[in-house]
C-alpha cells in the first residue's frame, strides 16, 4: 500500500486540511514540518481513524472528542466529521507461469456525527471504499476487510509510529509474554501468515468433506466406521485448538496481572519503610535469573558435545587410524603430491626461490628456474580426479587425525568441564532459591495488611496462571494423541478406499487436499523461521548503523537480535544481555524500535508506508542524520512529521530524499511564536507549501524573525 | 578442498527406517523451547552421525538398508554446515572397505554410512535409555565408558 | 495482502518441489490450485464469498486430473501385462 492523499473535515483541529504524500520510488520521503501543537499527532490519529475506526483512537475512542474544541454551536449542534484516505495497492498473481502485477487506486471515506456538548456523543462511523478508475469511483463491499488485510490492525504500531509509543516493543515494564506476543503478532501478520492459516483451515474442511464421501461409499462397512471416527476427530480437533488458544491467552493475561501485582508490592514495600527487604528480594530475583541464564547456556554446551568434532574423532579413532594408514601408504609411494603448488606459486610471484636465488623474469638464471618451477606446478595439477580428492582429504584431515592420535580423549575432557559447570551452577541455583524463599517468608510475616492483601491476590493470580498453563499442556497432549490416531486411521481408510471401485477418485481428492495442506504448512513454517532470522539480522544491521557513530553507546552495544521466542535482545560485551530501559540511552532505544519496524516492513517486502511522528526526538548530530538516512533507505514510503529542531542539520538529506515537503501551522501560535497574524480566529491546522528551507508570511516563526532583525541591525 | 568436492553428499538425502523416526523426534531438539536434558541432540543429523560413529567404534557391520522401509529425514546439504563430517564419512568408507577409490563414489559412501547408522541406532537408543537419569546424562555416561573401556582394551 | 504476494508465491513454488510428482504435470497442477486458493482467500477477505465451495471445487478438479492421468497409466500397465 502506498498513501497518496488524505483529507480531513472537522477532525479535531483539522477543520479542513488536505495532505498529499510522495509516491515516487526515487523520492520516497514526505516531510510534514510542524511545530508542536500544530496537528501532527492529530493527523496520526486521523489517518488511523480513517483506516480502523474508533478502535484506533486513544482509549478505543471512549470519551475521545473528535470535533474541534472551539466549534461554534451556531454552525450546528451536530458536527459532521470526515476523514478520507486515498491509496494505491499492488497485487501479484501467478498467471500461466508468469507473475502479473496490478496497481489499483482506492479511496476510503469514514464519517461520523458528533454532538456539541460536554459528552460529545457520536454516531457509529460509516465507512466506504471506492475503487478509482478513469471514469469515476466504484464502491467496494466490506472495506474493513480490505484494510485489515493490507494494513492489519495489530500492525498499526508498525505503520503508524509515535516515536515514543513505539517503545512498547522493548519496554521493560511489560511482561515478557506480552512483548513477545506483540513482536510475534507483528511478524506473523506482516509476513502474511494469516492468509495461509485461513487457507489451511479451509483445505482441512475440504478434506473432511471428502472424508464424508468416503463414508458414503463404504456404508455399513469398516470404511464407514473409520471415516465416521475421522469426522468426529476433526470436530474434536477444532474444539481443542480453540481451547488451546484460549488457554494461551488466559495464561498471558494472568501473567501480566502477576507482574503488575509484583510492581505494586514493590511500591508498597518502599512506602512501608522496607526498602532493605525490597532490595534483597530484587537482588535475589536477579540472581536467580542470572543463574538460570547461565544454566541454560551450560545445558546448551552439554548438548553441543553431541554435535562436536571431538566425539566423532574420539569414537572413530581406531577406524580412522586404519583409513589413514592407507593414505599414508599412498603418500609414501608418492601418489599424494605435496601441497607445494601454492608455495611454488607464491615464490613465482615473489620472484625469489625458496633457496634464495632470484626468479626474476629478466634474469637468465631466474628465467630457467621459473620454467622449472612452472613445470613442477603443471605436473602436480595434472593429478587425476581421485588423486585430487584423496590429496584434499589427506591434507584436510591430517591435522584432525593428529588430534585423535594424541592418546587422550578430547571429548572426555570437554565432558568433565561441562559436568563441573552444570553441577556448580546447580548448587548455586539451589542456594539462591532457598534464599529467595526465606525472604518470601519474611514478607509473609510483615504485619502490613496492604502488602498481605496484595500477596494474597498475587497467589490467586499465580494459581490461575498456572492452571491455564497446565490446561495448555493437557490440551497439547490430547492434540498430539489425536494427531497420531488420525494418521493411523487415515492410512487404514486410504487402504480400504484403494480396494473400492469408486475409491480411486476419492483417494485422489484426499491426496490433493493432503498435499495442498502440506505445502501450505511448510510454507508457513519456513516463513516464520527463515523470515524471523532475516528480520533479526536486518534489525541488527540497521540498528548498529544508526547508532554506529555514538561513542558512548558504541562501547556497550555489540549487537541486537530477535530470538526464536520473539524476544528483542540487545547484547553488550561478552554476550551480556542489556536491559533496553536501563542500559540504552533515549536515542538508542528509538533507533532500536525504528530498526525493528523498518526491518520487519522491509523483510516482508510489503509495500507499506511508515508514518512516524517525532522520529528524531532525543537524537542529535551524526546519529540523528544516520537514523534519518537509514530510515529513508530501508522504507518503501516514509512519511515523517518533523519539528524545526528535528530538521536542523538534516536539510541535505531531505533535499535529496523528499518528494513532498510542506508545513503546517497553528494560527493560535500568534503572537507568541508566529511573526505575522494569520487572521484566523479558530484553532486549526493551516497548510502552506513552504519546504524545510523556506518560510512564508504564514509560517514564519518568531525565533527566526528575531534572528533576522538581529542580522539586519 | 577443491570447491566441487566441498560436499559430495549435497544431493544425497539421508534416509532412515521408519521405526526409528520416533527416536529422532524424541531425542532431537525441534524447537528453541526443547528440554535439552530430554532431547540431547541439537539436530537430527547429530543423532544420525553419532550412530554411525558408535557402530564404527563397536565394529558393527553395516545393516542392509534395502530391507527397511526408509524415509528421508535429513537433506544431504546439511554436511555443508559441518564440512569436517564430509572428511570423516570418506575416511570411514576407506577404513571399512580398505579401498581408497571409494572416495569418488558419494552414493556408495552414503549407503555404507546409512548402513552403519541403522546398525548403530539401536545401540545409541539403548545408551539414551539405560540409566536412572535423563537421556542426556545416560548418553553422556555411556559415551564416557565406551571411550574409556575401548581405550583400556 | 500483508506479505507481498510475489514472495508467498515463490515460497509456495519451492515447497511444491518437495511433493511427489504423482503423475505427469501434478506439481504444476498443485501450484495452480494453491495460487488460486490464496487468491480466493484474499477475495474472501474483501467481500465474503462461498469460499469453502470454491476451494472444494478447486481441489476436486485437481483430483480429477490426477485420477484421469492415473487411469491412463493403469490402462497402459494393463495392456502391458
Amino acid at each position: 500500500m502506498k498513501l497518496l492523499r488524505a483529507e480531513f473535515q472537522n477532525f479535531r483541529m483539522l477543520r479542513d486540511l488536505e495532505l498529499n504524500f510522495s509516491s515516487d520510488p526515487e523520492k520516497k520521503l514526505t516531510v510534514i514540518r510542524a511545530a508542536n501543537e500544530s496537528g501532527k499527532t492529530t493527523i496520526l490519529h486521523g489517518l488511523q481513524w480513517a483506516l480502523y475506526g474508533d478502535a484506533a483512537l486513544p482509549g478505543k475512542g471512549e470519551g475521545f472528542r473528535l470535533h474541534p474544541i472551539d466549534w461554534n454551536a451556531s454552525e450546528g449542534k451536530r458536527v459532521p466529521i470526515t476523514a478520507t484516505v486515498e491509496f494505491e495497492l499492488t497485487t501479484y498473481r501467478r498467471v500461466s507461469g508468469d507473475v502479473r502485477e496490478t496497481r489499483r487506486r482506492y479511496r476510503l471515506v469514514r464519517s461520523a456525527f458528533e454532538d456539541v456538548d460536554s459528552q460529545a456523543r457520536r454516531s457509529a462511523s460509516t465507512v466506504k471504499l471506492f475503487a478509482l478508475n478513469e471514469t469515476g469511483a466504484s464502491p467496494i463491499d466490506a472495506p474493513e476487510a480490505v484494510i485489515n488485510d493490507e494494513l492489519p490492525p495489530e500492525l498499526r504500531e508498525v505503520f503508524f509510529t509515535d516515536g515514543d509509543r513505539a517503545l512498547s516493543f522493548i519496554e521493560a515494564d511489560v511482561a515478557l509474554s506480552t512483548k513477545r506476543e506483540r513482536v510475534q503478532r507483528a511478524i506473523r501478520s506482516l509476513l502474511g501468515l494469516g492468509v495461509i492459516d485461513d487457507a489451511i483451515k479451509h483445505v482441512r474442511k475440504s478434506a473432511s468433506e471428502v472424508n464424508r464421501k468416503a463414508k458414503q461409499v463404504g456404508s455399513g462397512s469398516e470404511l464407514n466406521r473409520i471415516a465416521s471416527r475421522l469426522e468426529e476427530m476433526e470436530n474434536d480437533r477444532e474444539k481443542f485448538e480453540a481451547d488451546l488458544e484460549d488457554a494461551k491467552q488466559q495464561f498471558g493475561a494472568f501473567d501480566e496481572k502477576v507482574d503488575d501485582i509484583d510492581r505494586k508490592i514493590a511500591a508498597a514495600l518502599q512506602k512501608g519503610d522496607k526498602e532493605k527487604l525490597q532490595k534483597d528480594l530484587d537482588q535475589a530475583k536477579r540472581e536467580i535469573k542470572r543463574l538460570d541464564d547461565q544454566l541454560a547456556t551450560a545445558n546448551k554446551e552439554h548438548s553441543a558435545l553431541f554435535r562436536s568434532r571431538s566425539i566423532a574423532t574420539d569414537l572413530l579413532a581406531p577406524l580412522l587410524g586404519r583409513a589413514f594408514e592407507k593414505l599414508e601408504e599412498l603418500h609414501d609411494q608418492g601418489k599424494i603430491p605435496n601441497t607445494t603448488i601454492p608455495v611454488l606459486q607464491d615464490r613465482l610471484s615473489a620472484e625469489i626461490c625458496i633457496c634464495g636465488e632470484t626468479l626474476e623474469s629478466g634474469d637468465p638464471g631466474g628465467e630457467k628456474r621459473r620454467a622449472h618451477i612452472q613445470k613442477l606446478i603443471d605436473d602436480s595439477q595434472r593429478a587425476d580426479e581421485i588423486q585430487e580428492i584423496i590429496t584434499d582429504l589427506y591434507y584436510g584431515a591430517k591435522p584432525r587425525q593428529a588430534d585423535g592420535d594424541s592418546g587422550s580423549s578430547v571429548w572426555l575432557e570437554e565432558y568433565k568441564a561441562v559436568v563441573e559447570r552444570r553441577d556448580g551452577l546447580q548448587t548455586l541455583r539451589d542456594e539462591a532459591g532457598r534464599k529467595f524463599r526465606a525472604l518470601e517468608m519474611q514478607l509473609d510475616e510483615l504485619p502490613d495488611t496492604d502488602i498481605q492483601g496484595l500477596r494474597e491476590t498475587r497467589r490467586q493470580y499465580k494459581d490461575q496462571r498456572d492452571r491455564h498453563l497446565s490446561r495448555q499442556s493437557s490440551i497439547e497432549t490430547q492434540l498430539t494423541g489425536l494427531r497420531r490416531e488420525r494418521e493411523d486411521l487415515e492410512a487404514n481408510r486410504d487402504r480400504l478406499l484403494r480396494e473400492q471401485k469408486k475409491g480411486a477418485r476419492i483417494l485422489a481428492e484426499l491426496e490433493v487436499t493432503q498435499d495442498v495442506t502440506k505445502v501450505l504448512q511448510s510454507a508457513y513454517e519456513r516463513i516464520t523461521n527463515e523470515e524471523l532470522h532475516k528480520v533479526s539480522e536486518l534489525m541488527n544491521n540497521i540498528f548498529i548503523e544508526m547508532i554506529g557513530a555514538d561513542p558512548e553507546q558504541g562501547a556497550i552495544i555489540r549487537h541486537a537480535e530477535i530470538s526464536r521466542e520473539f524476544d528483542i535482545i540487545v547484547y553488550g560485551p561478552n554476550d551480556r544481555t542489556l536491559n533496553p530501559d536501563r542500559d540504552l540511552n533515549g536515542a538508542s532505544r528509538r533507533a532500536l524500535t525504528l530498526a525493528f519496524i523498518l526491518a520487519l516492513t522491509k523483510v516482508s517486502e510489503v509495500e507499506a508506508p511508515n508514518v512516524i511522528d517525532t522520529p528524531l526526538g532525543m537524537t542529535s548530530g551524526y546519529v540523528k542524520r544516520s537514523i534519518l538516512r537509514t530510515a529513508v533507505r530501508e522504507s518503501s514510503q516514509l512519511v515523517l512529521f518533523l519539528t524545526h529542531d528535528e530538521i536542523a542539520g538534516c536539510e541535505e538529506i531531505i533535499d535529496e530524499a523528499a518528494g513532498v515537503v510542506f508545513t503546517l501551522t497553528n494560527p493560535a501560535h500568534y503572537p507568541k511564536m508566529l511573526v505575522n497574524d494569520p487572521g484566523v480566529a479558530e484553532r486549526k491546522a493551516l497548510r502552506c507549501e513552504c519546504d524545510h528551507r523556506s518560510e512564508c508570511q504564514l509560517c514564519q516563526r518568531r525565533a527566526d524573525a528575531q534572528a533576522e532583525l538581529e542580522m539586519a541591525s | 578442498m577443491a570447491d566441487r568436492y566441498f560436499n559430495p553428499f549435497q544431493a544425497i538425502d539421508i534416509n532412515v527406517p521408519v521405526e526409528f523416526h520416533e527416536a529422532f523426534t524424541r531425542y532431537c531438539q525441534r524447537s528453541a523451547d526443547a528440554v535439552i536434558d530430554q532431547s540431547p541432540f541439537p539436530r537430527m543429523v547429530d543423532l544420525w552421525f553419532l550412530s554411525v560413529c558408535v557402530a564404527a567404534r563397536l565394529g558393527l557391520e553395516p545393516a542392509d538398508t534395502t530391507k527397511y522401509d526408509t524415509r528421508k529425514i535429513i537433506d544431504g546439504s546439511i554436511f555443508g554446515s559441518d564440512p569436517w563430517r564430509v572428511h570423516q564419512l570418506m575416511l570411514i568408507a576407506i577404513g571399512k572397505t580398505g579401498d581408497v577409490h571409494i572416495v569418488s563414489e558419494p552414493r556408495k559412501m552414503m549407503t555404507l554410512a546409512s548402513g552403519l547408522a541403522v546398525a548403530g541406532l539401536p545401540k545409541v537408543i539403548e545408551m539414551l535409555k539405560d540409566g536412572d537419569a535423563e537421556p542426556i546424562w545416560n548418553l553422556s555416561d555411556a559415551v564416557d565408558s565406551l571411550l574409556r573401556k575401548e581405550k583400556a582394551a | 495482502m500483508p506479505l507481498n504476494d510475489k514472495k508467498i508465491i515463490s515460497i509456495i513454488l519451492e515447497q511444491c518441489e518437495g511433493i511427489d510428482e504423482k503423475c505427469d504435470g501434478y506439481r504444476e497442477e498443485l501450484i495452480e490450485v494453491i495460487s488460486e486458493i490464496l487468491e480466493y482467500e484474499r477475495g474472501h477477505r474483501v467481500s465474503a464469498t462461498n469460499i469453502q465451495k470454491k476451494i472444494n471445487e478447486k481441489c476436486n478438479a485437481a483430483a480429477r486430473f490426477l485420477a484421469a492421468q492415473r487411469g491412463h497409466d493403469t490402462g497402459t500397465e494393463e495392456l502391458d501385462s
